[in-house]
């Protein structure tokens, strides 16, 4: 795997053991940009509207989605 | 009632599970949830510690600091009672296995992880790997962090009780000081021996605990 070759016929394989292993790779990836954007988008106080346009969602969508995962702000912080 | 913990009480809940694995423990008991509380640090700007600042963030750990419990202490006790059995773990592999299956189709994981950290910081970048659908309180804290270490029973218990002591009190938020408030009402874990054997007065450390919590903003 180190070889550009090696990674040209990876790239085409038609081992589909190859392929799919790619793609769940790839969807680890996008759901881990995803939330990390979504977070930074949420601290620079975007709304969830706003974030469901950008990723071309539905707000219910993204916030169903992302949420949980974002903190409830500590009233005694402000 | 997950969405009600506060940015700290997450941050301690996680690190419950960061503290079980590092020694690897499991399950999660109130000992590592303890532990987390002395551990989470929310100070932010504030790292002189004085006074102010501190509270806001993890109002827990100066209330147990005061009686005398820090982490060194619970960490030294924990192992006494329950052994240390440190390991690294093996997410780095699993990650590593990713790396291999992006590079197939000419994307270098490494060269995306050091563009983000490079603006979000260390760690910023966590590959997502969904755990098996769980219901309820702590099937969400530990697929939120990849964790495979369960919370024990009486650990869950007392986390559901850190609601009861935040509704008890009024408060639609739960912050670190309900999540120790529900760990001595729960009473049998480790946690509570651990601060019993080192001669906390529980009807003051309650009494601390609310007080930090009514605590006005500072």
């Amino acid at each position: 795997m180190t070889e550009a070759t090696d990674l040209a016929a990876a790239a085409g394989s038609t081992d589909p053991r190859v392929g799919l292993r790619a793609v769940v790779a790839l969807r680890r990836l996008l759901e881990g940009l995803e939330r990390l954007q979504v977070a930074n988008a949420r601290a620079k106080g975007w709304s969830w509207q706003e974030i469901a346009d950008a990723l071309e969602v539905t707000r219910q969508g993204v916030h169903k989605k992302h949420a949980r995962l974002l903190p409830m702000p500590d009233p005694r912080e402000d | 009632m997950f969405e009600r913990f506060t940015k700290a009480a997450r941050a301690v809940v996680i690190d419950a599970q960061a503290q079980a694995r590092e020694l690897g423990h499991r399950p999660i008991g109130t000992e590592h949830t303890l532990l987390a509380l002395t551990t989470v640090d929310m100070t932010g700007g504030d790292g002189a510690g004085a006074g102010g600042g501190y509270r806001v963030g993890n109002g827990a750990a100066r209330v147990l600091r005061e009686a005398g419990v820090d982490r060194d202490y619970v960490r030294a006790a924990i192992i006494r009672h329950a052994g240390d059995r440190s390991e690294a773990k093996a997410i780095l592999d699993r990650d590593a296995e990713d790396a291999a299956a992006l590079k197939a189709i000419g994307i270098d994981l490494e060269a995306v992880r050091a563009a983000i950290e490079e603006n979000f910081g260390t760690g910023a970048l966590q590959l997502v790997r969904p755990a098996p659908k769980k219901k309820g309180l702590l099937g969400r804290f530990s697929s939120a962090t990849s964790g495979h270490v369960p919370f024990s029973p009486r650990n869950k218990k007392a986390l559901e009780l850190s609601l009861r002591e935040a509704i008890r009190l009024k408060q639609n938020f739960i912050a670190p000081e309900h999540i120790l408030l529900g760990i001595l009402r729960e009473g049998q874990g480790l946690a509570a021996l651990i601060l019993a054997e080192r001669g906390v007065d529980f009807d003051a450390l309650r009494d601390d605990l609310t007080r930090s919590l009514r605590a006005p903003a500072a």
